[in-house]
């Protein structure tokens, strides 16, 4: 402190060793900081120090057919899943117009957003991806291609991670590029898919969104898709895909019986 | 220490306080900036005034792909009068909304053929500075010219490419002069004082009509 | 050490502290970020004129059902479509108006722009109207109350002009809407009705 000059300080009478280094520790705060902190150094050693902790990944959530879960501002109960050549075969008000050179992949599902602004595309569109599929086309509408004079341009097919789908709604066949707040819709998720060679159960890995602002301009927003939840769920042909596979197995058997026939007659 | 042989404060800090002005100066500077990127060059900022029947030149550099280019183009305002309602791509005349009226500027144009010239924009002004654009899209796209200072057959090239500057050689070349109309739809009550013509913004023609 | 010097101490601790005071106050006098990014609102009613800086706008008609016919498609929903009919009259320049919004009491939103929803509005010159229409769709459950936010520029109504609008929504019209198949959107025309 200014003022004091060491003219002030009184002559004090020598001390103990064991004395002054207690009088020295007690009297300044940095040494004794110092010292509880190497304690508590040398307390965590038997747990593994400070060392970085291992990052565990949780396993995926099992996610249920017919229950809502929420992912960031959406909620979305997933209800079944169907394959298609031509989900809307026969309708005159046609926005899906028939797969060439495959089928449409179809996870029926409600939707719902919870939030008080809308759900973005880039959470609608990131919500879920197929597994262990295999060729899946790009997007839902990105299937092989046939002109006018018959010439077939094919599909790009990508890993299932990256398939993407679009959602249609049920009551008109529209596409959702975003939901309002407050807003409920029965949906299709439609995914394109090369052939129809699919397995009997469908697995889709589900993500979780992060809220929190942008690392350039501060805006908030749903970010960082990150696979959280799995779920699986028999896949079979739509009601109209498995009357028109009825009717060729059909036909196929009635002309197998007329050919068997000729083939008797012929050896009578 | 004794405080009088100490130099005082301002010595001291004789070279912070040289050096304040400056970076005071700089950092208004650098802030203003945005004065220039977003809003002077934005908008219709630079007036070049003329009256009716003057030649009145525009030049100015412009950006393609290709690099930079300079065009220069001349514009003779001929007369503003009460125009008819332009004729559709069937023939008919456009329906004219109720409350509004044509008007038509007539203007010659003088210009190198090979300059592109399509993204040029005329605009009227009243007294009270209210402006009313020529806008191709006003009433539906395909009933206006998309372009209102150049001839719809002969548009002359809308680049700078090789290629867009053969397909105005094809096309017919511009002529290297021509008079054109330009119909402008306006309010009912609205009286043209000036005619604004620009390629781009802040440089402007600005025409008073007598 | 003198006194002087003390004293010189004491009076350089007081007015850093009294700086560090002014500039609390100055900050605490200073619009926060919210208040700064706050529209200018005008409230208004349906067939009433509000200006909004680049014209003035005047809604006409709200209507709603379970479908929309527009020029691009039949958008049928389990929500409701509402179909607003307001007239904008540019006042300076020419312009349209390009920001429409619904907002409920408890402070949802849905735009014109959004997802399936439709502003049909072009531009016009200065003092001639233009007749425009926006449908958004809507959860029933919600827009009792709700009003109409009508700015000249889309995304951005921060800083801007904003009419705000009462749409009168009871829930005798919600119960109207929803029995009600089908609104039908047209384009912008221009000219006054």
């Amino acid at each position: 402190m200014a003022g004091v000059s060491d003219a002030d300080v009184p002559q004090e009478p020598r001390d103990s060793w064991s004395s002054r280094l207690v009088k020295h520790f007690l009297g300044h705060p940095l040494p004794a900081v110092l010292v509880a902190l190497v304690c508590v150094i040398a307390a965590t050693i038997p747990f593994g120090g400070f060392a970085r902790a291992e990052v565990t990944k949780p396993g995926l959530k099992q996610l249920e057919v017919g229950v809502e879960h929420t992912f960031g501002p959406l909620k979305l109960t997933i209800i079944e899943a169907s394959w298609d050549t031509d989900p809307q075969h026969g309708q005159t008000d046609r926005q899906i117009y028939p797969s060439v050179g495959g089928a449409y992949l179809m996870v029926h599902a409600k939707i719902r957003a919870v939030g008080k602004s809308e759900v973005p595309f880039s959470v609608l569109n990131n919500v879920m991806r197929v597994q262990n599929l295999g060729s899946m086309f790009a997007t839902a509408y990105t299937h092989d291609s046939i002109s006018d004079d018959g010439e077939v341009t094919p599909g790009k097919t990508v890993p299932d991670e990256e398939a993407e789908y679009t959602v249609a709604n049920m009551a008109d066949a529209i596409s959702l590029p975003s939901i309002g707040p407050g807003m409920t819709y029965d949906v299709v998720f439609i995914f394109g898919h090369r052939g129809t060679d699919f397995p009997n159960e469908l697995t889709l890995h589900t993500y979780d969104f992060t809220w929190r602002a942008s690392s350039i301009d501060g805006s908030f927003d749903w970010r960082d898709p990150e696979v959280n939840g799995q779920v699986t769920m028999p896949l079979k042909p739509s009601k109209a895909q498995q009357q028109r596979l009825d009717r060729a197995s059909q036909r196929a058997a009635r002309k197998a019986a007329r050919e068997q026939h000729k083939h008797k007659r012929a050896h009578r | 220490m004794t405080a009088t042989n100490r130099p005082s404060w301002a010595q001291r800090n004789k070279w912070g306080l040289i050096l304040l002005l400056p970076a005071l100066v700089l950092a208004l500077a650098a802030a203003s900036s945005r004065v220039q990127l977003f809003w002077w060059g934005a908008d219709l900022h630079q007036p070049i005034s003329g009256t009716q029947g003057r030649p009145l030149v525009l030049t100015d550099t412009f950006h393609a792909p290709e690099g930079y280019f300079k065009r220069s183009v001349e514009v003779t305002l001929q007369g503003v009068s009460p125009g008819q309602a332009p004729l559709t791509s069937l023939g008919k005349p456009v329906d004219t909304p109720s409350g509004s009226k044509w008007v038509s500027v007539a203007l010659h144009i003088k210009a190198d053929p090979k300059s592109p010239l399509s993204v040029c924009q005329v605009a009227l002004r009243d007294g009270q500075g209210r402006q009313a654009d020529y806008d191709p899209t006003l009433l539906g796209m395909g009933t206006l010219r998309s372009s209102p200072c150049v001839p719809e057959d002969h548009p002359g090239p809308s680049g700078m490419s090789a290629e867009e500057q053969a397909e105005a050689e094809t096309e017919g070349p511009r002529p290297a002069e021509y008079d054109i109309d330009v119909p402008m739809l306006v309010a009912d009550r609205f009286e043209a004082k000036h005619v604004l013509f620009w390629l781009n913004p802040p440089k402007y023609l600005k025409i008073s009509v007598r | 050490m003198s006194r002087r010097t003390l004293r010189t101490k004491a009076l350089t601790g007081v007015v850093a502290l009294a700086v560090v005071g002014i500039g609390q106050l100055l900050t605490s006098h200073l619009p926060d970020e919210l208040t700064e990014l706050r529209p200018f609102e005008a409230a208004g009613h349906i067939d009433e004129s509000v200006d909004v800086r680049t014209g003035s706008v005047r809604v006409q008609t709200v209507n709603g059902g379970t479908s929309l016919r527009s020029p691009i498609a039949a958008m049928r929903t389990s929500n409701l479509w509402v179909v607003i009919a307001y007239t904008f009259t540019p006042s300076q320049t020419t312009t349209g108006l390009f920001s429409i919004e619904m907002v409920a009491a408890n402070g949802m939103r849905w735009s014109g722009t959004a997802s399936r929803n439709q502003n049909l509005c072009t531009s016009s010159v200065p003092g001639l109207p233009i007749q425009c229409q926006a449908a958004i769709e809507v959860p029933a459950d919600y827009i009792i109350g709700a009003h109409l936010e009508l700015a000249p520029t889309a995304d951005l109504t921060q800083y801007d002009a904003v009419a705000v609008i009462d749409l009168e929504i009871t829930p005798d019209v919600v119960a109207d809407w929803k029995a009600n198949p089908e609104v039908t959107l047209q384009g912008s025309t221009l000219g006054a009705s």
